[in-house]
C-alpha cells in the first residue's frame, strides 16, 4: 500500500512541475507538440529512474560496509557523487537518442543535456531515494517520472492544438481554422502555464470552501 | 586530512567507473550516429536531385594550421557533389551542395540542388535547432494559410533572385522568424556566389583541382 | 555568414534573451524576482559565474576534450592528431562538475578577498549550481563555436562574449520583473492567480514584448 502510495503522489499531490514548480525550463521549452513531450518525458523518467537506483543501492552499499564515522564522511561527498551518477545517465540518454532517435534528439537539443541541472532529478536522488530502500526508491520515481510527463503533455497538448492545429503532428482541425502562432512561439508556453497554475489554485479554492 | 585525500579518492573512483562505462556505450553509439548523418546525407541529396543516378563528392584537400600559422595536416573537405542523370556519370545532370549560416539560435545546414545553369532545383534544410516550434517551422512545407513559407519556392530561383521580402527579395520569410528565413536564404546565396565560378561549364570535362 | 561581436550581443542580450525565449534559468526568474535589491544581486551573480563557467569549460573542451590541435595530447604527448582520444562525450559530466566546484572555489574566494561583495552576492552563489543557464551557455557555446570538435573563427572571443551577454540579458529581465512584481503587490488580483500564476502571465507578456526584437536586423 505504501509503495502504492509513493508512486501515486508524484502524479497529481505532488506532481513535480504544477505543486512544486520544479523542472521549469525543459517544460516550457519542449512543450511546442506532444511528441517533443513524450520524448522529453521518457528521457526524464529514465535519468529519474536509474538515478534513483543506483543512488539507493550506492547508500545501502555503504551503510554495509562502512563504520558510522566513514558514512558520515561520506556524507560529505554524495552530492558531487550523485551529480557523477545522473551526468552519467544524462550522457548515455544523449548518446542512445542521437544514435537511435535522430529527429527527435535534434528536436529537444541542448534540453538533454540539460536533464543533468533538473532540480526534480537532483531532489528525488538527495531528497528520497538516498534515505530510502530500493521499491520505494523505484515507485517514487516511476510516480515522479508519469507525473513530470504527465504536465509536459497537458501543457503540449493545448499548446501544439491551438498552435498548429494539430495533435501528435495529425492535423484535426477544420481547415478553415487558423493557428494561433502565439502558442507554439515562447509567449505560449509561458501563458499556458500560468493559466493550468490558475486553474489549479482555483480547484484548491473551491474544495477549501465547500 | 587523511580523510580529505580518502573521500576524493571515492569520489575519483565513482568518476572514473562512469567514465569507464560512457566510453564503452559510447564505442558503441559512435558508429550509428555517423550512419545516421551519412543517411541523412543521401537521403537529403536525393531530395533536392531525384532524378540523378550517380553523384560523386569533389573534395579539396584544406591545410589545418596551427596558433602560429604552420600546417600541420591537410583535411579532405566535401566542397560539392556532381550529378549524372546516368549511372556511368556521363551526362551532367547539376551539383549538390551544403549551405551553412548563423540563425537565430543554432547553426542552420541546408542542402542544395542547382542545374548546370545555376538554377536552383530544390533545397532540403538539413540541421537546424532553431526555437522549437518557431524557426522549426522551416522544415515544415505551408504551415499558414495566407502568408506561405515552404522551401518550395526555393525551385527556380537563381543568385539574384535570393532575398527575403523584407529585404526587397521575392522570398516570403516565414511570420515571426524572419531571422531564420533570412539565413537560409543568404547562406544559401553566398554559397552559390563562392561556388558558381569553380563549377566548370558543362562542355569541359570539369576536373577541379585546388 | 557568421556573426560578429556586435550581433552576439544583441542576439543574446534582446533577441535570443535567456529567460524569454530560450527558456534557460526559469528557477530563479520566477523565484528571485520578487525584489528588486535581491533580482540586481541575482543578476550579477550570474553573470559572473556564467562568463567564468564559460571560460573554464572552453578550455577544457580545447584542451582536453575535443581532438583540436590544442589538445594537450597533441601539444604535450605528440600524439598524431588522428590518434588524439575524443572525448567529447565526457561533456556533460565534466561540465556540470566543474561548474559545481567552480560555484563552490568562488564563494570562498569571494568571501576571503571582499566581504563587503560576499555579502552582496554570496546566498545567491549557492543557487546557481543548478541554475541551468549556466550549464546552458556552456553547452550553447559548444554547439554554436565548435564545428565538428574544431573551433570555429574567434570561438574564444565569442564565447565570452555571448556569455557575458547572456548575463546581462538574464539581469534584464529578472530587475524588469523584480519592479513589476513589487508593484503587484500592491494590486487587486484574483485569488486564484496570485502568485505563481500571474507571475508566468507577467512573463509571458514580456516575452511577447521581447519578440518584437526578432524583426531586427542585424546584419
Amino acid at each position: 500500500m505504501s509503495v502504492m502510495s509513493e508512486f501515486i503522489k508524484g502524479i497529481y499531490k505532488e506532481n513535480p512541475v504544477f505543486r512544486l514548480a520544479l523542472g521549469l525550463c525543459p517544460v516550457l521549452a519542449v512543450s511546442t507538440s506532444i511528441s517533443n513531450a513524450i520524448g522529453m518525458g521518457a528521457a526524464t523518467t529514465f535519468v529519474l529512474l536509474s538515478s534513483n537506483i543506483i543512488v539507493s543501492l550506492l547508500m545501502l552499499l555503504f551503510s554495509k560496509i562502512l563504520s558510522e564515522g566513514g558514512q558520515k564522511s561520506i556524507n560529505k561527498i554524495r552530492i558531487p557523487m550523485f551529480i557523477v551518477v545522473i551526468a552519467s545517465f544524462v550522457t548515455i540518454v544523449e548518446m542512445v537518442m542521437s544514435a537511435y532517435f535522430p529527429v527527435l534528439s535534434e528536436s529537444l537539443g541542448i534540453f538533454i543535456p540539460l536533464i543533468v541541472v533538473n532540480c526534480i532529478i537532483l531532489g528525488r536522488a538527495e531528497g528520497y531515494a538516498s534515505k530510502n530502500p530500493l521499491i520505494p526508491s523505484i515507485a517514487d520515481a516511476i510516480g515522479m517520472g508519469i507525473g513530470f510527463t504527465l504536465a509536459l503533455v497537458a501543457i503540449a497538448f493545448v499548446r501544439e492544438l491551438l498552435g498548429s492545429g494539430a495533435l501528435l503532428g495529425q492535423n484535426i482541425m477544420s481547415s478553415n481554422f487558423k493557428p494561433v502562432l502565439l502558442m507554439i512561439l515562447p509567449p505560449g508556453a509561458f501563458l499556458v502555464i500560468g493559466l493550468y497554475l490558475a486553474l489549479l489554485n482555483w480547484l484548491d479554492l473551491r474544495k477549501k470552501e465547500s | 586530512m587523511n580523510n580529505i585525500i580518502r573521500l576524493s579518492m571515492v569520489l575519483t573512483i565513482v568518476t572514473v567507473v562512469a567514465a569507464f562505462v560512457l566510453a564503452e556505450i559510447y564505442s558503441v553509439t559512435k558508429p550509428q550516429i555517423e550512419l545516421q548523418k551519412l543517411a541523412k546525407t543521401r537521403e537529403a541529396l536525393h531530395f533536392v536531385l531525384p532524378d540523378a543516378q550517380h553523384m560523386s563528392a569533389i573534395t579539396r584537400k584544406v591545410p589545418v594550421r596551427d596558433g602560429d600559422g604552420v600546417t600541420l595536416y591537410e583535411k579532405e573537405e566535401i566542397m560539392f557533389y556532381e550529378a549524372f542523370s546516368d549511372p556511368d556519370s556521363q551526362r551532367l545532370r547539376g551539383y549538390a551542395f551544403k549551405a551553412e549560416g548563423s540563425g537565430y539560435s543554432s547553426i542552420i545546414e541546408t542542402m542544395v540542388g542547382i542545374d548546370t545553369a545555376g538554377v536552383i532545383q530544390n533545397i532540403k534544410i538539413i540541421s537546424q535547432k532553431e526555437t522549437p516550434g518557431l524557426g522549426a517551422l522551416a522544415e515544415d512545407s505551408d504551415p499558414f494559410t495566407g502568408k506561405k513559407w515552404s522551401t518550395q519556392q526555393f525551385i527556380g530561383k537563381t543568385i539574384n533572385d535570393l532575398k527575403v521580402d523584407k529585404d526587397g527579395g521575392e522570398i516570403v520569410s516565414i511570420t515571426g522568424a524572419t531571422i531564420t528565413s533570412r539565413t537560409i536564404t543568404n547562406s544559401i546565396r553566398d554559397e552559390l556566389k563562392t561556388l558558381l565560378p569553380q563549377i566548370a561549364p558543362p562542355q569541359d570535362q570539369p576536373v577541379e583541382e585546388d | 555568414m557568421e556573426y560578429g561581436i556586435f550581433q552576439i550581443i544583441i542576439l543574446s542580450i534582446f533577441i535570443n534573451n535567456f529567460v524569454l525565449a530560450r527558456f534557460l534559468g526559469l528557477c530563479p526568474y520566477m523565484g528571485v524576482s520578487k525584489q528588486l535589491d535581491s533580482a540586481i544581486g541575482m543578476g550579477m551573480a550570474v553573470t559572473f559565474v556564467m562568463t567564468i563557467a564559460s571560460l573554464v569549460t572552453w578550455l577544457l573542451y580545447t584542451f582536453f576534450l575535443a581532438p583540436t590541435y590544442q589538445n594537450i595530447f597533441y601539444t604535450l604527448f605528440s600524439t598524431p592528431i588522428q590518434n588524439v582520444p575524443d572525448l567529447t562525450f565526457l561533456r556533460t559530466i565534466v561540465f556540470i562538475l566543474v561548474i559545481a566546484s567552480l560555484v563552490q572555489f568562488i564563494e570562498m574566494y569571494i568571501q576571503k578577498v571582499s566581504p563587503t561583495l560576499y555579502r552582496a552576492l554570496g546566498i545567491y552563489l549557492p543557487l546557481i549550481t543548478t541554475n541551468c543557464a549556466i550549464l546552458g551557455v556552456a553547452v550553447l557555446n559548444i554547439d554554436l563555436f565548435f564545428a565538428d570538435g574544431l573551433p570555429r573563427d574567434s570561438s574564444f572571443i565569442h564565447t565570452l562574449v555571448q556569455a557575458f551577454s547572456a548575463g546581462i540579458g538574464f539581469t534584464l529581465v529578472l530587475v524588469l520583473m523584480a519592479g513589476i512584481r513589487e508593484k503587484l503587490e500592491l494590486a487587486n488580483i484574483p485569488k486564484p492567480l496570485q502568485g505563481l500564476p500571474i507571475a508566468f502571465i507577467v512573463a509571458g507578456l514580456m516575452s511577447i514584448a521581447f519578440l518584437g526584437f526578432s524583426g531586427m536586423n542585424i546584419e
